[in-house]
């Protein structure tokens, strides 16, 4: 596998992204400006510049029409994917850490941060696809943190908008009601499967078949697969490090797992650079089956293609690494996966 | 090229930056520099062509492939830039249960296969595997062949710039002042460093976030700070650089945190780069 | 006066209520009536000699003057009453104290006092005897005490019936500890549930593995059989250091806090310790009784010592002696004789630096004896008029057997062989400058005739030194000391000795050989295996750590088998000793064989540092079997196992046997192996079909979805291919 690196980014990478074709993928990270880049050979197609602050996040429509960003200078701002210009800026309260498209493009939900004095929130704010520029700066609805819960640091769409599911500081995941925001259930995901302390959930990644269920990614060294509809654990995938960011893959069963010690709390020899490894797990038998080596500091973000042939890993080193999976990876199977398909195939 | 190695402090004197050249029949050569394990660095010469590929897709995949750049690209030509795409070095993915096994075996053999393709030694004397200094023929074939060899080189070096540049002569010569591909001597670019200070005397327990976020929060936002660490175990060494937006930020913070005590210790602020 | 109805409602109370287990301390306190009798200032001494009535002056002015030494007795007779009979003293007194505190002070320290070696004084209150004296106060009636129920914690030794031969050990990781059965390459097996707390600092086998113990702030507790059960507690308030006999009859404690009696009587009567022990820190325990034997105060000279010399108390092969240093002087105590000091007096040797028992019985030359003896040795430094001394010394006789004379002696180091034929004394000495070092071993062989001492005069410092257990053959580590200090350039050399080749009709007394010399290392640690042969030379360095699997019989296992005379101890070649593998673990800081000598565990422990923590198994021959990294790894722990009851004749039978032995473990292993892959085939599939059918109601969802999809075109892009890539390296 010769990965393409991607090298347009001065500073940590906070997100990358790939659109629904998996043809562009978009990048964000702590310096202004965002990157787009084509994902079959590493083109970059444009950069949006507007920001004056860290960029949290990134997200695109399914159309991929419009792109918007979160940004720690207190605003979103939604951009025209075709020509790179800013078409609105929406102005917030706080630094803005999650942004993402309702699977309908008619809403965004964005997390605001929980500082100066503000209580963070999810905020929906209601998107006019078809005067882009002309959009209302009032948001839709407001989720604010119950009182009985820790902030929130991560949110998703499930399929069809129904569900926003958040992941908070303390390794709580809740449901709420997508339309109305009413807050249906929390589950306690992390911090149950060993004794570490910091269990702020780094990320929601939703599964690309379907959106019925989700991975997520936290401090805990865990990572664990939670049903949608029943809240339910179905998978808890264990690490040696802390982990910022996890990906479900289609074509395979894998779920792609990235963090890593904080740089500089590791001993840095010249045996150890470039051994910041993304974690391949099997998402059914949730044994690691293999690593992959290139960053040379902690994994902030994975993306996973959309059709399972690529993934695209951002690291705190400030280089996009773009890599398109070999024949082994797809002809790796289990003995028990093997069975099952000689035995469909027998059947049909 | 603009991209953040681990700390630009001591990238410089790590790893160079590629070098890129256009072959006249169309091809490209990438020269690149990484640390193999030994702490060695290795150069990489690659030679890349463009291919055009026909691939069947998404019809708006085929829409989007057709939008003009902009941004940082705009006005670029068609095609990925070596300054912001390259290709990296193959990594493996071995997958299976039982990888970590079978990555260390890979390891060692691609290991043992590099080294086989290392430029040996090779004594300017008589040519046999060992520096010339120490040719046991040194007195025997003496001068007469040391000097004609010298010249040489020399006349080599001026041909084409010199190799790999580093032993010209046989002499060491600092990277800044090695010919480059083209056979120019460098002319100092790189980094502005007009607004960045040296900060020592500082306290080890002092990182990045705190020197961005409380000794020099008043004079931001600044454009880098880098602790210097030592290599192996991380811990600070006690001094850092700090980039300013302007060179007024800078003197600003010079002139007044210079021996002002921070931590426990009296910092020492200096300009960077000596002025002129 | 209250006294008849109070008598009576207790009398009621007591019909329904175990007195023991009330703490009526308050409502003593409350009704304390006694006071206004003014017994509380008298103590009843029981135990005190019966002596003539002319005697009786002296023998009151004796006890007089050491109830004084805890508080003031009143003058005159009323102090010290000693009642007559016959003309003699009956064996008892009253003594009668200022205040009522002086006279619980004299109950508390000198209760069970030894008067001399025939009395030991019994102090009480008078009270009590007025209290429990009265008739009907005791019942009169006999009843059974209730013996505490003897909790049976199974088979001791349930674990060396484990059918496979398996080794157990402890991972003591985080605050967690469990014992586990090694299972080679496979997932170790718990063989119990693993315990989160289980101890408060680190967790201990005894010598022969039959307990376990954990540590915790009030003392030890031992755990034992197969579910390791919890046996016996030993009270002993902030434990730190614990030590064993090497039969496990006897456990040594150390804790910084002095024993101090509890204040209150019922405290007191469930505390381990008497009077005697009060202030003393060290404490030897009889690990089946749980009690203890022994106590002693820490010497002064260690006293406010940062770093504790340990063991304290070191023990005869047969737990049958054991012995304290102390300065100039050596206690020997027979612990068969309640540890009385050997023959009442110390072993006085002036400026004595160190001692060890020989580990074995030594059959010293001479008339045949069943029985060996019990030897130690110990070295003195120089002095001013004396050179320095290394002495045998045999026990209980403390004739100094051999002596020999050594000088420019900077330290020493007695190595004694585990069969206790030989002792080697490693001596480092110092050239006239004191500039610089270098070593020489001193050989004491004490199964020959007026014990011979062979020196091997090195040139360099030996920095390890250790026997192959039951051969006398050894492995050093030196280093030449030139003065420079570069630690960072390896130049230890690890050398392998032997007695030399043997030549029929001479003296049996053999010279030392190097075998074989391995230079320009970083090692520092030496592990034979626990029946020889086979060893691990190590390197635990920070960032550095190396393991070197060495087979120190290569040769003659090739040329020796066919005879079947496998335990030669005479090499017959000197390329006989082979380097098998070179093994990396950077983050190593400890390692083990297993008592089997089949594996070696490497470990790195969180103590340390916190690179690495985990654990790896080798096996003999350096193969990695298993490599766990696991977050806050502590410890690593074999079980030790007891001797092995088979005598030689049962040993050469499975010698003889051994390869058909070995093709049923080899079947085994494929059978468990099997057992391990069907089984997580098994449970793969079983988690595929849970998966699919979940999956399944999605289905339809899916479907919809590949509906939509639309039709693809045909586009055109450019990508970079390489063509030709070359590396070098480049020499600067």
């Amino acid at each position: 596998m010769r990965p393409i690196k991607l090298m347009g980014h001065e500073r940590s990478l906070t997100q990358v992204k790939f659109n629904r074709e998996g043809d562009l993928i978009f990048s964000v990270a702590k310096d202004n400006a965002a990157s787009i880049w084509y994902s079959s050979n590493g083109e970059r197609l444009g950069t949006l510049e507007g920001h004056r602050g860290t960029i949290w996040s990134i997200a695109v429509d399914l159309e991929t029409k419009l792109c918007a960003t979160g940004s720690a200078d207190l605003s979103i701002k939604l951009w025209d994917v075709s020509t790179g210009e800013c078409v609105y800026t929406f102005d917030m309260p706080t630094p803005v850490r999650r942004v993402e498209f309702s699977p309908d493009n008619k809403k965004l939900l964005a997390v605001t941060d929980q500082v100066m004095g503000q209580i963070g929130t999810i905020t929906i704010f209601d998107i006019n696809y078809e005067d882009v520029y002309n959009q209302n700066a009032e948001p839709s609805l407001v989720i604010t943190t119950r009182e009985d819960a820790k902030k929130v640091s991560v949110a998703a769409w499930t399929a069809n908008g129904k569900y926003i599911i958040a992941g908070h500081e303390d390794g709580y995941i809740s449901k709420y009601d997508g339309t109305t925001g009413a807050f249906i259930e929390t589950v306690q995901a992390h911090g149950i499967h060993n004794t570490e302390t910091n269990l702020l959930v780094t990320d929601i990644q939703l599964a690309p078949e379907d959106q019925s269920y989700f991975i997520t990614a936290c401090k805990d060294k865990c990572s664990v697969l939670i049903d949608v509809e029943t809240f339910q654990i179905l998978k808890v995938y264990k690490t040696d490090a802390p982990m910022n960011t996890a990906a479900i893959t289609s074509k395979k069963d894998f779920v792609i797992l990235g963090g890593g010690q904080e740089a500089r709390n590791v001993t840095t020899t010249a045996e150890s650079q470039g051994k910041f490894e993304a974690r391949f797990y099997h998402k059914i038998f949730i044994d690691e089956i293999g690593r992959v080596k290139g960053h040379f500091g902690p994994l902030n973000t994975i993306a996973a293609h959309p059709d399972g042939t690529a993934y695209a890993s951002g690291g705190e080193d400030g280089y996009i690494r773009l890599h398109h999976f070999d024949k082994s990876y797809f002809d790796f199977e289990y003995d028990a996966e093997r069975t099952e398909r000689a035995i469909a195939s027998g059947a049909t | 090229m603009s991209s953040v190695i681990k700390s630009w402090a001591d990238a410089e004197d790590e790893i160079p930056q590629p070098e890129v050249t256009t072959n006249p029949d169309g091809t490209k050569t990438v020269i690149s520099y990484r640390l193999n394990t030994k702490g060695q660095k290795v150069k990489i010469t690659q030679k890349i062509k463009e291919v055009k590929v026909q691939e069947r897709v998404h019809p708006s995949i085929a829409i989007r492939k057709n939008w003009s750049k902009y941004g940082k690209e705009k006005n670029t030509p068609p095609g990925p830039d070596t300054r912001t795409t390259q290709l990296g070095e193959i990594v493996e993915l071995n997958l299976g249960t039982s990888w970590k096994e079978v990555e260390k075996q890979e390891e060692e053999a691609q290991e043992e296969k590099k080294l086989q393709n290392v430029q040996r030694i090779k004594c300017r004397i008589c040519g046999g595997e060992h520096f010339t200094s120490k040719c046991p023929f040194k007195d025997t074939l003496g001068a007469e062949a040391a000097a004609n060899e010298l010249a040489n080189a020399e006349a080599a070096a001026a041909q084409d710039g010199g190799d790999d540049g580093s032993m010209q002569n046989g002499k060491y010569v600092p990277r800044h002042m090695r010919r480059d591909a083209s056979g120019n001597l460098p002319v100092q670019q790189g980094r502005d460093d007009s607004t960045t200070l040296r900060v020592s005397q500082l306290n080890n327990i002092v990182d990045e976030d705190m020197l961005r976020n409380e000794l020099f929060a008043r004079y931001g936002p600044l454009q880098r700070v880098t602790v210097v660490r030592d290599r192996d175990t991380g811990d600070s060494r006690g001094f850092a650089y700090v980039a300013f937006a302007s060179e007024g930020l800078a003197e600003q913070a010079l002139n007044e945190l210079n021996g002002k005590g921070y931590h426990s210790l009296i910092l020492h602020l200096e300009w960077s780069k000596k002025k002129k | 006066m209250p006294n008849q109805t109070e008598e009576q409602y207790l009398k009621e109370l007591e019909k329904e209520i175990n007195l023991d287990d009330v703490d009526f301390s308050d409502l003593e306190a409350k009704y304390q009536v006694s006071a206004d009798f003014g017994l509380d200032c008298y103590v009843v001494v029981d135990g005190a000699p019966v002596a003539p009535e002319a005697k009786v002056p002296i023998l009151t002015k004796v006890l007089k003057k050491l109830f004084s030494t805890i508080g003031e007795v009143v003058e005159g007779e009323d102090g010290v009453y000693m009642p007559l009979e016959n003309g003699m003293s009956k064996g008892y007194l009253f003594v009668q104290f200022k205040e009522p505190q002086m006279a619980e002070a004299a109950i508390k320290q000198l209760n069970g006092k030894k008067l001399d070696q025939k009395h030991r004084l019994l102090v009480n209150r008078l009270s009590d005897i007025e209290k429990y004296g009265v008739e009907g106060n005791i019942p009169d009636k006999f009843e059974e005490p209730s013996i505490e129920e003897i909790r049976d914690v199974g088979y001791m030794r349930s674990w060396l019936q484990d059918e496979a031969g398996r080794d157990q050990f402890v991972q003591h990781f985080s605050e967690t500890v469990g014992v586990y059965w090694n299972k080679k390459k496979n997932e170790p097996e718990p063989a119990i549930e693993p315990r989160k707390g289980f101890t408060s600092t680190y967790a201990k086998f005894s010598p022969k593995g039959t307990y376990l113990f954990s540590v915790h702030p009030q003392g030890i507790q031992s755990w034992g059989g197969a579910e390791f059960l919890s046996c016996k507690k030993f009270i002993h308030q902030q434990v730190r250091l614990i030590d064993f006999s090497p039969n496990e009859r006897y456990m040594v404690t150390l804790s910084p806090v002095p024993i101090q009696l509890p204040d209150s009587p019922q405290e007191r009567a469930i505390f381990p310790f008497g009077p005697e022990s009060n202030g003393h820190k060290l404490v030897i325990w009889d690990l089946i009784t749980g009690e203890p034997s022994r106590t002693f105060a820490l010497p002064p000279h260690l006293e406010g010592q940062k770093e504790m010399p340990w063991p304290l108390v070191k023990w005869s092969h047969d737990d049958k002696y054991c012995a304290r240093q102390g300065p100039g002087a050596l206690a020997i105590y027979d612990t068969t004789d309640n540890f009385q000091l050997l023959d009442k007096k110390l072993v006085k040797v002036d400026d004595i630096v160190d001692f060890e028992w020989a580990p074995a019985p030594v059959f010293l030359a001479g008339p045949k004896k069943d029985e060996g003896e019990h030897i130690l040795s110990y070295w003195t430094p120089e002095s001013s008029n004396q050179t320095a001394r290394v002495a045998i010394m045999q026990i209980p006789e403390r004739k100094v057997i051999r002596t020999i004379n050594i000088f420019q002696v900077s330290d020493c180091k007695m190595h004694w062989q585990d069969e206790g034929k030989y002792l080697c004394v490693k001596v480092d000495r110092h050239t006239k400058s004191k500039k610089t070092f270098f070593s020489n071993l001193e050989f004491f062989k004490l199964t020959e005739k007026d014990i011979p001492v062979e020196k091997l005069e090195l040139k360099d410092v030996v920095y390890n030194f250790a026997w192959e257990p039951r051969s006398e053959r050894f492995i050093t580590i030196s280093r030449l000391d030139d003065g420079s200090a570069n630690v960072s350039i390896p130049k230890n050399v690890i050398s392998f000795y032997g007695p030399e080749l043997q030549q029929k009709g001479k003296s049996s007394s053999a010279k030392y050989t190097c075998l074989k010399t391995v230079t320009d290392k970083h090692s520092n640690t030496i592990a034979w295996a626990p029946k020889g042969r086979y060893a691990v030379v190590a390197t635990i360095a920070k960032n550095n750590g190396e393991l070197e699997f060495y087979d120190t019989q290569y040769e003659e296992d090739k040329t020796a088998t066919s005879t079947g005379n496998v335990n030669v101890t005479a090499t017959k070649k000197n390329d006989s000793v082979k380097l098998m593998k070179q093994e990396r673990f950077s983050g190593m800081t400890s390692l083990a064989w297993d008592p089997s000598g089949r594996f070696v565990a490497a470990w790195s422990s969180i103590w340390l540092h916190t690179m690495e923590n985990g654990f790896k198994i080798y096996e003999f021959t350096g193969n990695l079997v298993r490599d766990e990294s696991i977050d806050q790894f502590k410890e690593f722990i074999w079980r030790p196992r007891p001797a092995s009851l088979l005598n030689a004749a049962d040993r050469k039978k499975v010698r003889k046997n051994l390869r058909e032995y070995s093709a049923q473990f080899d079947e085994n292993d494929a059978m468990e192996a099997d057992a391990a892959t069907r089984e997580a085939i098994l449970l793969r599939r079983a988690q595929l079909e849970e998966w699919r059918s979940y999956r399944s109601k999605y289905a339809a969802a899916v479907e919809e979805k590949k509906k939509n999809e639309v039709q693809a075109e045909l586009i055109e892009e450019i990508k970079e291919e390489i063509i030709e890539e070359k590396e070098e390296v480049i020499i600067e």
